[in-house]
């Protein structure tokens, strides 16, 4: 029950961000600080959730996720830079500890 | 320019031949989900009836790591909404380019934005093109790509005894690193993304639950909003 409703919660909400673009511009235009806000918001949505978990991780997650980010930045890959990032700490964490 | 209510299913069929490489790519994506899914024991009906409804990448990954007993719905929906929230702009930018079409081709279509099918679409819009239906057709494939890769990852963790051993615990953050430096925009992420990890880490000690990501995000966006120069 409590998933069903998660999961309804979750996709009638996001459908009602994908119309809405749609819907308000003919309505409303959006301060210059609300539009601001909205580009920086998913960068430091992903910055807020990833922040304590490295930290959590200690040595290991912090130096894989330094590979992760050069090889993302290298190659532009997503895929290239999450495989590189999870062989990263399965050998760091075997070093480190 | 664009003539009343076109909307060809030729242009679909382009959008969806032009997005083959995102979609294979979208598969792998979708299959670490179905395994981090299914590692938090979502069952292969939820994890795969969620890729098909939101059918949004980095929610679903923020997601999965608030799927606990009892699960917290306020806290899962609200984030998700946060996360998501810039499909609202997406929509709003390309909704003058679509104002000619019918309602249903109009939010028909809408379901299928996301990073990679409103840059196709933006693309095509500021080229002043006319072909509106390559949102729907690319949007369809990396949909068929992300449900059928959760469906795979929900067997292949089966198949995985360990996780931790093999460093899946880690895919998440690493996934996440991969998208940050996909969404940089240079020196001024600075201080948003800074502010963010701050209050998230301040809070994450202080608050229960996984609110520090509302607060981090909506902290670092105001922050980045405040200092301005956008």
């Amino acid at each position: 029950m409590r998933t069903l409703l998660a999961l309804l919660g979750m996709a009638l909400g996001t459908y009602a961000l994908r119309a809405g673009g749609f819907w308000l511009i003919a309505r409303f235009a959006p301060s210059p600080f609300v539009e601001r806000a909205l580009g920086h918001t998913p960068g430091a949505v992903i910055v807020a959730l990833v922040a304590p978990a490295l930290l959590a991780g200690g040595w290991p997650d912090l130096a894989a996720a330094a590979i992760t980010a050069t090889v993302a930045l290298r190659t532009r890959s997503l895929l290239a830079a999450i495989g590189a990032g999870t062989l990263a700490v399965c050998l760091f964490r075997f070093l480190l500890t | 320019m664009a003539s009343t209510h076109s909307f060809h299913s030729i242009d679909a069929l382009t959008g969806a031949r032009l997005a083959i490489p995102l979609a294979v790519s979208v598969f792998v994506y979708g299959s670490v989900f179905g395994m981090l899914a299914s590692g938090k024991g979502m069952t292969l009906v939820h994890a795969t009836g969620m890729s098909a409804t939101l059918f949004a990448g980095a929610a679903q990954f923020v997601v999965v790591e608030l799927w606990t007993d009892p699960l917290p719905v306020l806290l899962l929906t609200v984030t998700t909404l946060i996360v998501n929230v810039r499909f609202l702009l997406y929509g709003a930018t390309i909704a003058p380019w679509f104002s000619d079409l019918t309602s249903l081709q109009r939010y028909g279509s809408a379901f299928f934005l996301v990073d990679e099918t409103f840059a196709l679409a933006a693309g095509e819009m500021q080229r002043d093109g006319d072909r509106r239906a390559l949102l729907l057709g690319s949007g369809l494939l990396l949909w068929m790509g992300w449900v059928g890769g959760t469906f795979a990852g929900h067997f292949a963790r089966q198949l995985v005894e360990d996780p931790a051993a093999w460093g899946l615990d880690f895919v998440y953050i690493a996934v996440f690193i991969a998208l940050l430096v996909g969404l940089r925009k240079g020196p001024r992420d600075v201080v948003p993304w800074g502010v963010a990890a701050v209050v998230a880490l301040v809070t994450e000690r202080v608050l229960p639950g996984a609110w520090y990501v509302v607060l981090g995000g909506v902290a670092g966006s105001v922050a980045g909003a405040l200092r301005g120069g956008d």
